[in-house]
């Protein structure tokens, strides 16, 4: 996804951006984010329905 | 209160004050005193995001809230990580390689003036009304809690802050707000075990888990469809990510810390390092109230935790208010000898005992309900109106009577910290527009370095003193400072989506944003007068209309659409 000069969103182009210091890619990180997200509301789920009378 | 606690709150005001001197010296240009010039590391610019977004507030009344209806608030967290995925995807990317210093000042280049002038006023508007509540929510409470006089508070929380952030600028309220943040996490772990060491001997953190369970207050994820229902997961996930989306991004108070990272990648970091810290943070928070439940149950919890309306009900109710503590204070026993029969018999394995001690103490419960409901109908009887949600006191009254000579001290060091940290941000926020997107912009675009540093100074000075002012002044503003917090809140959903217009609908104009800002502010007010829906999804229909409308004027006829 880029950004095009007059502020709207556009395709990918192939401007090479800085790779983060961990899982080598920005796209790893959000799937990661993402399935940690997914994560927390099943776990937060779970204690609710174990713990609540 | 005692020397050590008055010792660790006088540290922590010299702290934060000589600290922004320290940073002070270096600011040359605005550059330096509104994005640090762009130098800072992402774990700073992370926890100032956290500390920015946790005010005393959040800290005393999530607390206070989760004591008495349990952990359900936290389903409007569960979208914050799923938001800084998409700000780190377009937002952040954007505002850094635009190298603007607020975030309206792009909405010139992509639009036009008016809409950049328009979405930057409906900021001020917004934050500067609401900014002076940072301020005066906590002083109340501590006023009432520990007797101290409100404005009094109020002025030593807006003086100290207003002189490092005045002096420092945005780099100060960063680092300071870093080592706030870190003194709030503190804070957390103290609080739990200061209500933990309440228990009884031999009473396990899992039978403190059981008994709040047995009153429901374990209720973290709610499936409801119902959209009366404030918490839901289906309000959280949908109105807490329109909410949560254009806060974070749009906000100045927030767009400011994530300027000053000292690269792109830096500017992610910190917000990923939200994603991953932000709900387990509120969590715990959470957890804090319900665990003081618990302890409430062994330690007795006053029929009132205002004791301003305990002094009233003494004063005007006296034969009937003491009848009524009389009754409590034995209900109290027989509730905590039925918590204590319920550990026994967990203790001893038998399910059939276990559940008969479970309807017993669900029975007094009930008992200790019925009479603070009572006391609540005295207590209306005599002001002759609804009193206000105790919900604030529970916890500032809890530590007062059982924090130890010292952890005391910690805790309201907490509670200034929260406070000062998101009053600075705001108050440099506000300095930022009112300099970028109007001084600068109208009166005086070419000046000295020099002379647009001392109009930041000057602004932040402004803003901290309006605020500071108002707040002195809130107590007898009533009513108003409940319509000023809710009309604070109308504003977020409309300013959201001039934003995604900006970035996703490329033949919409200035007249299309403007026009779609106005549309989706009437929107929101519409139906908040006239709806009974949970406020969280007033965003949803304020981005929506905006982004409809703007859009729909996008593709008219030519003629009908202005380009600047």
């Amino acid at each position: 996804m880029t950004i095009h000069e007059n502020g709207h969103l556009g395709k990918p182009n192939a401007e090479k951006e800085e790779p983060p210091p961990l899982m080598k890619t920005w796209n790893r990180i959000y799937i990661a984010i993402a399935l940690y997200t997914c994560a927390l509301i099943v776990v937060l789920y779970v204690l609710t329905v174990a713990l609540n009378r | 209160m005692h020397l050590a606690d008055w010792i660790v709150i006088i540290l922590y005001f010299t702290y934060v004050t000589v600290e922004g001197f320290r940073y002070g010296k270096k600011n040359r240009n605005i550059d330096d005193y509104f994005r640090g010039k762009r130098s800072l590391h992402w774990w700073a610019v992370g926890l100032s995001v956290m500390a920015t977004q946790a005010s005393a507030i959040t800290y005393i009344g999530t607390t206070g809230q989760a004591h008495d209806a349990g952990m359900s608030f936290i389903q409007i967290y569960l979208p914050q990580p799923i938001v800084m995925i998409v700000l780190c995807m377009t937002f952040v990317p954007f505002f850094y390689r635009a190298d603007i210093f607020t975030a309206y000042e792009y909405l010139e280049k992509r639009f036009d003036a008016k809409t950049r002038s328009l979405t930057s006023f409906l900021f001020l508007l917004s934050r500067g009304l609401a900014v002076s509540l940072v301020l005066y929510a906590p002083s109340i409470i501590l006023a009432v809690i520990f007797g101290w006089s409100e404005v009094f508070t109020v002025i030593v929380m807006g003086a100290s802050t207003i002189l490092y952030t005045t002096v420092g600028g945005n780099k100060a309220v960063i680092m300071i707000d870093a080592k706030q943040m870190i003194l709030m996490f503190a804070g957390i772990f103290v609080a739990l075990f200061l209500f933990i060491s309440q228990f009884p001997s031999q009473y396990s953190i899992m039978d403190a888990v059981h008994l709040a369970g047995l009153e429901g207050k374990w209720n973290n994820i709610d499936l409801s469809l119902d959209p009366t229902k404030s918490y839901t997961l289906l309000s959280g996930m949908l109105g807490g990510f329109f909410l949560a989306l254009s806060y974070f991004g749009c906000d100045q108070s927030q767009v400011q810390r994530y300027l000053t990272g000292k690269s792109l990648t830096d500017n992610r970091l910190s917000l990923v390092f939200n994603a991953f810290l932000k709900v387990p943070m509120q969590f715990l928070i959470l957890a804090m109230g319900v665990f003081m439940f618990v302890s409430y149950h062994f330690v007795k919890p006053p029929l009132n935790f205002n004791t301003d309306y305990h002094r009233t009900l003494t004063e005007q109710a006296g034969s009937r208010y003491a009848e009524l503590e009389r009754q409590y204070n034995t209900a109290f026993l027989e509730r905590k000898n039925a918590a204590l029969a319920v550990k026994q018999a967990r203790n001893n394995g038998s399910p059939t005992q276990l559940q008969a001690a479970e309807v017993r103490y669900l029975q007094t419960e009930k008992k200790f309900l019925e009479l603070k409901n009572a006391n609540h109908s005295l207590l209306e009887s005599v002001l002759g109106k609804k009193p206000s949600s105790e919900v604030n006191y529970i916890f500032p009254s809890f530590i007062v009577q059982y924090a130890p000579t010292g952890i005391l001290g910690i805790i309201l060091a907490v509670i200034f910290a929260a406070a000062m940290s998101s009053f600075s941000s705001e108050i440099n926020a506000l300095a930022s527009a009112t300099v970028i997107d109007f001084y600068k912009r109208y009166f005086r675009n070419s000046a000295s370095e020099a002379h647009y540093l001392r109009v930041s100074r000057g602004a932040t000075l402004f803003w901290g003193i309006f605020a500071t002012t108002a707040a002195c002044f809130a107590g007898q503003l009533g009513s108003v400072i409940e319509a000023v917090n809710k009309v604070g809140s109308y504003f977020y959903g409309p300013i959201l989506g001039v934003f995604l217009l900006a970035f996703l609908v490329k033949r919409c104009s200035g007249t299309g944003a403007f026009w779609g800002l106005l549309a989706g502010q009437a929107a929101v007010l519409a139906v908040a007068q006239y709806s009974s829906i949970s406020y969280l999804y007033y965003n949803v229909v304020g981005a929506t209309v905006v982004l409809a409308l703007g859009t729909a004027i996008g593709y008219w006829p030519k003629e009908l659409n202005t380009q600047n």
